[in-house]
């Protein structure tokens, strides 16, 4: 044996890492800097969120599917209400399906400034951060002034949505997807998009081939990342996506190689432009009057039955697995989301890349840990 | 290229990326308002909290005692069980003795306003809860027996 001899060292990243995107752990071999293998360890934030299905009536579990993915609380409550009413027959009035997607993208240009933003602040960019927290707070305001809360944001309802849209609110919005489709995102491009430094730290680094995305089952714009056109608002169309003109932004390696870091931190921004889209036409469509909500009886129950509906999130699939044996409340809801997909290919891709570079992975793939763990 | 001419163009590529970002912040430094509200001190003039927040905010629960008619719907429709009521039939007359809000408890879901029938059970726009004492976040809202209101004579809906 030599003096000096090379051994692997068992690191731990986290549970309180703060770059891992709430309460997330990785278990780290390392070889020098160099990482050998990154194995996530999940389940710190486990809520039991589909065993308390069981126990409360259907309605009642709404506020429950807003802690499923708490950065994007809409796209989750549209989910699960789609699959309920898809079980249970229930018909959607116009209006509200138009309040649902207004609400729905809304909270998904949201949740992209916080993946993309986050991410930055984990490279050490805080500036560029800041910036997208300081859109994000218009929305936390129009999204106040449509539902009354900031965060858990409970708008839909089993059948339509929870409240019309307040006065003023139109303007505010549109003036809000103005902003950020003709100012906003040109600025933040060259503010931090277009540095070559930045450039430089996520082009390359943990690159993830179409075929390994299939494999692993990746979904939303960490598949689409990777250059496959795959939108399930457009592929297999919920609500009513089917009627609103916009593109599914797809990964080009445009600094790198195809399905690299940058291409999924890139694919986010340009998600945010096309949100705008959507959002724009839904409020030239909305229709002025009409029923917000199909009126259920008072103790709604569906007919006994199982559905798989899976609705796209801004992580990526959403998938809702509803059971009902005809009673006031489910008999089984099996939760599937696109972060535990990301998590799952973590493992693979850090085989061989440097520690620092596996916070840019984490980060590019946006994952959030009550997500994974529900 | 020449290695180190692509290390030396990296170099000023890298330099000149930055301060075009710069020039943004720099930008917003100088000119841009400041955006930020200090809580709760500096709300503005004669302003309280309850001032800052949207109309439909949902804050504590608040009871129109004249309004109830304690038909108890709102404490079926929350799903964690933060309303107690108990109502009691004395004489003819239907007595709310007990209305407890748990607002410790409670996530302010709003399903339980939705359900009132007579718009006694709505949302005020408080939402300072601090305090020393967790059962102070019980509110109760009946001290003692009061009659329950008739639906015909308060509907609102």
């Amino acid at each position: 044996m030599s003096k000096y001899s090379t051994q692997e060292m068992v690191l731990n990243m986290g549970p309180h890492h703060p770059s891992t995107h709430g309460v997330l752990r990785f278990i780290l071999q390392t070889d020098g800097e160099m990482m050998v293998k990154a194995t996530p360890d999940i389940g710190f934030l486990h809520r039991g969120i589909e065993k308390i299905a069981e126990r409360v009536t259907w309605q009642g579990f709404m506020p429950y599917t807003d802690r499923i993915d708490y950065v994007a609380s809409v796209n989750c409550n549209l989910g699960y209400a789609v699959a309920v009413e898809r079980l249970a027959g229930v018909a959607v009035p116009e209006k509200a399906e138009y309040l649902r997607v207004i609400a729905a993208e809304l909270s998904r240009i949201a949740s992209h400034f916080i993946g993309f933003g986050a991410l930055l602040l984990d490279l050490g960019a805080v500036t560029p951060f800041v910036h997208a927290l300081r859109e994000r707070e218009t929305f936390n305001d129009l999204i106040e002034m449509l539902c009354g809360a900031r965060l858990t944001h409970n708008y839909v309802r089993i059948g339509g949505v929870a409240q019309d849209l307040p006065p003023g609110f139109a303007e505010k919005c549109r003036a809000f997807v103005d902003h950020l489709e003709y100012e906003f995102v040109e600025e933040f491009n060259e503010l931090i998009s277009f540095n070559t430094i930045l450039i430089n730290r996520l082009a390359n680094v943990g690159v993830i081939s179409a075929e390994t995305a299939n494999d692993y089952t990746l979904t939303g714009p960490n598949l689409r990342a990777s250059g496959v056109a795959f939108d399930l608002r457009k592929d297999e169309s919920y609500s009513i996506y089917d009627r609103f003109d916009f593109d599914i932004p797809v990964g080009r390696g445009k600094y790198g190689t195809l399905g690299d870091s940058y291409d999924r931190y890139f694919i986010r921004i340009e998600e945010v432009v096309q949100s705008c889209r959507i959002i724009r036409q839904a409020l030239d469509r909305l229709p002025q009057d009409g029923e917000i909500r199909t009126k259920l009886p008072k103790l709604f129950t569906v007919p006994a039955g199982e559905i798989y509906v899976r609705t796209e999130c801004p992580r990526g699939e959403l998938g809702f697995y509803v059971i009902s044996d005809g009673k006031k409340n489910p008999f089984r809801i099996k939760i599937r989301t696109g972060s535990f997909s990301s998590m799952t290919i973590i493992e693979h891709i850090s085989q061989g890349v440097m520690v620092a570079d596996l916070v840019a992975i984490i980060g590019s793939l946006d994952v959030v840990a009550p997500e994974i763990d529900r | 290229m020449n290695a180190v001419a692509e290390y030396f163009r990296n170099i000023a590529d890298a330099v000149t990326t930055t301060i075009a970002g710069m020039k943004i912040t720099l930008r917003y430094w100088v000119k841009e308002p400041s955006i930020t509200v200090e809580y709760p001190d500096r709300l503005g003039p004669g302003k309280t909290a309850a001032d800052v927040v949207a109309d439909r905010f949902r804050g504590f629960l608040r009871l129109d005692l004249d309004k109830c008619i304690g038909c108890m719907q709102c404490m079926r429709a929350c799903p964690i069980n933060c309303i107690r009521i108990t109502v009691e039939k004395t004489a003819e007359i239907r007595m709310l003795t007990r209305f407890d809000v748990n607002q410790a408890k409670c996530m302010y879901c709003g399903l339980c306003v939705e359900e009132c029938p007579s718009n006694a059970l709505v949302f005020s726009k408080r939402f300072e809860g601090a305090c020393f004492n967790m059962q102070e976040l019980c509110v109760r809202h009946v001290t003692g027996p009061v009659p329950v209101a008739k639906l015909a004579a308060v509907s609102t809906k």
